[in-house]
């Protein structure tokens, strides 16, 4: 049984609702929020393509890739007011059993939007998603495949970043999305981790 | 030429508003004098050549033949028109009934006509010919005389106030309407358009009749006070002047319903109006209650009205409340043919026993419910009603709740239900259609039926739209193998879906979900395609291997599934992953979403809802790869939007506008 991570289109996904008591004008705190979850997920993921939509633009209103246009990236985010949403594509980076590291390219991303996409108001609220394409943090294990390991090696890291966004953003996670993995394996706290 | 023209038609060189007048007096001598002078206009030579001066002027202005001639028969049509008014008020004038009044209108009218379409139209003055046209000009004024019969039929109960003025302006404006029908396609109107003119005519003369536009503020000087009733005072001063203003709004409208809608209005106003003075009257009696004597003379000193003439301003407004009720009467009765006339099912008992005498009453249509009343009227006519169904009833699903409560034996019940009632279950009715059982029942307790009544009207509703249900896209475990083999048999499927398969017989609801997405393709007759599956491994470029991303018709397909309860972002957010996956797919290309809703707490989730999260994310700035979005619950089709060529978003089902 070699088989042990699958691929799916946001097979996986953390809803989060950010909980900051700042005042600061939405763009302001979005950026703050980026800046937070970039430095999060340092040990499980890099951000490659930045999107940025705004209410006037729509989506895409800016591309950015990272991190060579980071700066140009965060100075557009700065400078418009009416920004809607950001998109983080990442690549995931993942330990293997030998110890050894990979990366599974564009397999998670991060999006950070106000709660009404259309609400201009400064002090919207913004939700944040994590969506993954991959279940390599997943502790399956059926009569097809096996990922206990991988996922006993790289979910504590993810289960990490989980819990650092929520202490540190802050945020609450408001909704988990796994309905290809078995109730139980994947909960607010991230994934759970198998006994091996 | 227009000047001329309206010098010609204004300067009352014939006298007419005299006539007119003397018609109107009181005095017996004024009425015989304009008997007298009408009689020696009609034989006047000089008023052929005045209707000569007429034409000529338009002929002067070298108007197009055909247009001149249009426009001339236009004139006619005006002073065909004056003649009857000249004829009907002098037929009031000297006591004539209703009845009589149209048949002389008619008459007098259709020679007039021929005489002066002879003059100024017709080449052609031969006797016989003459006396053909006279003849159809007979039979066209003769139409009138059908619609006189509803108006006698008014008269023969307790609308006296109706006829009259009622009928020479509903007879003129159908006079009017015929021959703009024969000039325009050379015939005379038919049932169904006499049938309109005349609800044309009728609902002028309501508003011409209004009350509300003729009638005072009531106690104005008492508005600024602050007696207990002065809030209701002023509110019915306000009514009074909104009611004048719908009342010249309704004039020349077709609108039968707002037509009955103001007379309501109006019942209600003169009602409150009514209570009103009693108030009025109770606080007069109060402030000199035991002899006292109130402080500057109270409320009455500042009416200057005493008891008497309150007592006369009560008799007067009941007067028009029961002037107001006699157009109610009136206008509930819409003519279907002679001696045949519908009216709405809420008031053809109380119209009827007005009516006359009921003799018959036909037992309910098996399909319709409709019953047809039998009344023999004061007179001795037999005039037939027929119960006329509301608008809503033509609709299909109308007629579908109407079968449904027949066969429920709430008939009744069903037809006593407000409009809003009505609505949630012609709801009801469309979310069976829909398969969205819960919608429904939702619908079906918007009513103020009992539970045992709704439930038996619920189970009809499901036999009636049983055969226009859905079919359930909803996989049990059990069946996945089954469904598998059923899929695989239909050839129109390329990928291998042994995984899916897989984790569907484990429970995971995404993989049933993604099976009964593909069912649903199949059945439609789709082909299905998708790459092959896989499970970790990266290929040797780096990229990963992509479990089935479905090509269904060669349009790429997301499919996302929920299976916890709705929340206010997941469709937002699955419909910004769609998105970005049709980006990723590595081609131009754009694709559709799927989104299946597979909780049992669906029963919450409203259209409104749907629609608010689908938007936000699917419209012209946003989600541009997408050219598709629907919604399942259930298993069956819930909602779905279309990008059209605009790049706008428009919901086309359920169709009709998204709020």
């Amino acid at each position: 049984m070699n088989q042990t991570w699958m691929y799916k289109s946001g097979c996986i996904s953390f809803s989060l609702d950010l909980l900051t008591s700042e005042r600061a004008e939405a763009n302001v705190r979005m950026i703050n929020a980026v800046r937070t979850v970039t430095i999060a997920m340092e040990m499980v993921a890099r951000p490659v393509l930045a999107r940025i939509g705004s209410i006037s633009g729509g989506e895409d209103s800016a591309v950015f890739e990272l991190p060579s246009l980071a700066p140009r990236f965060y100075s557009n985010i700065e400078h418009q007011k009416d920004i809607s949403d950001v998109a983080l594509d990442c690549d995931l980076l993942c330990l293997q059993s030998d110890g050894s590291s990979f990366q599974i390219p564009r397999a998670m991303t991060v999006w950070i939007s106000r709660e009404q996409l259309d609400d201009a108001s400064p002090s919207a609220a913004l939700q944040l998603q994590i969506s993954l394409d991959v279940d390599i943090y997943a502790a399956v294990d059926d009569d097809v495949r096996d990922n206990r390991h991988l996922a006993a090696l790289n979910g504590v890291r993810f289960n990490s970043f989980l819990a650092t966004l929520v202490r540190t953003l802050p945020a609450q996670v408001t909704d988990v999305d796994a309905c290809y993995h078995a109730p139980g394996l994947v909960t607010a706290t991230g994934f759970a981790l198998p006994n091996m | 030429v227009a000047t001329a023209l309206a010098g010609l038609l204004s300067a009352d060189l014939w006298h007419w508003k005299a006539i007119y007048l003397a018609c109107k007096s009181s005095d017996p001598a004024q009425r015989e004098k304009a008997k007298a002078d009408y009689t020696t206009l009609s034989n006047d030579p000089e008023l052929g050549k005045w209707f000569g001066e007429v034409k000529s002027t338009l002929k002067d202005a070298n108007t197009d033949k055909i247009i001149g001639q249009i426009a001339a028969i236009l004139v006619i049509t005006v002073i065909t028109a004056g003649v009857g008014d000249i004829v009907a008020a002098g037929a009031l004038g000297w006591g004539m009934s209703a009845g009589s009044t149209a048949l002389v209108v008619g008459t007098a009218e259709a020679a007039t006509f021929t005489l002066l379409s002879q003059m100024m139209l017709d080449s052609n003055h031969s006797a016989g010919h003459i006396a053909l046209e006279f003849g159809a000009n007979i039979a066209m004024f003769g139409l009138m005389r059908r619609f006189a019969l509803f108006a006698e039929t008014a008269k023969l109960t307790k609308v006296q106030a109706m006829t009259g003025n009622v009928l020479i302006m509903a007879a003129t404006t159908f006079a009017k309407a015929d021959l703009d029908k024969y000039i325009a396609d050379g015939r005379h109107l038919n049932s169904e358009e006499v049938g309109n003119i005349a609800m044309q005519g009728m609902v002028m003369a309501i508003a011409m009749h209004a009350i509300a536009p003729l009638t005072k503020p009531l106690f104005r000087n008492l508005e600024g006070r602050t007696y207990a009733f002065c809030s209701k005072l002023r509110a019915n001063n306000l009514a009074r002047v909104r009611l004048s203003e719908q009342a010249l709004l309704l004039r020349g409208t077709k609108n039968f319903s707002e037509a009955q809608a103001y007379v309501a209005k109006e019942r209600a106003w003169l009602e409150q109006r009514l209570r009103v003075l009693d108030e009025v009257e109770a606080a007069i009696k109060a402030e000199t209650a035991g002899g006292k004597k109130p402080v500057e003379g109270g409320i009455a000193a500042k009416i200057l009205l005493g008891e008497t003439d309150l007592a006369a301003l009560r008799v007067d407004l009941q007067g028009k409340l029961a002037s107001n009720s006699d157009s109610g009467l009136l206008i509930n009765l819409e003519p279907l043919a002679p001696g045949l006339y519908s009216c709405p099912r809420a008031h053809i008992a109380d119209t009827a026993r007005a009516l006359g005498t009921v003799e018959q009453v036909s037992a309910p249509d098996p399909m319709t419910s409709v019953k047809e009343y039998t009344i023999r009227t004061a007179d001795g006519q037999v005039v037939k009603i027929r119960e006329q169904l509301p608008a809503w009833v033509s609709q299909p699903g109308g007629g579908r709740v109407t079968r449904s409560a027949i066969n429920a034996g709430l008939t009744d019940a069903l037809f006593n239900l407000p409009p809003a009632e009505i609505n949630a279950l012609l709801e009801a009715d469309a979310a069976m259609i829909r398969g969205d059982d819960a919608g429904a029942k939702a619908a079906l307790n918007k009513t103020s039926l009992s539970h045992q009544e709704s439930a038996r009207l619920e189970v009809q509703m499901l036999t009636s739209t049983a055969s226009l249900r859905p079919k359930i896209y909803k996989l049990a475990v059990a069946d996945v193998d089954a469904a598998v083999a059923a899929m695989k048999a239909t050839g129109r499927l390329s990928v291998d879906i042994t995984k899916v398969a897989h984790d569907a017989k484990l429970g995971r609801a995404g993989s049933l979900g993604e099976l009964e997405a593909i069912q649903r393709w199949l059945d439609k007759g789709s082909r299905v395609e998708a790459l092959p599956e896989n499970q970790n491994a990266l290929l040797p470029d780096g990229t990963t291997k992509k479990n089935p991303d479905y090509r269904v018709d060669g349009v790429i397909t997301e499919v996302k599934v929920r299976e916890g309860a709705l929340n206010e972002k997941w469709i937002k957010e699955q419909i910004n992953n769609a998105n970005t996956q049709v980006k990723r797919s590595g081609h131009d290309e754009n694709g559709s979403v799927e989104l299946l809703l597979t909780t049992k707490d669906n029963g919450k989730v409203s259209l409104e809802d749907v629609d608010r999260q689908v938007k936000a994310n699917f419209n012209n700035s946003r989600s541009s790869r997408l050219t598709r979005v629907s919604v399942f619950k259930d298993g069956v089709l819930f909602s779905e939007w279309h990008r059209v060529e605009n790049g706008n978003v428009i919901r086309v089902y359920p169709s009709g506008a998204s709020k």
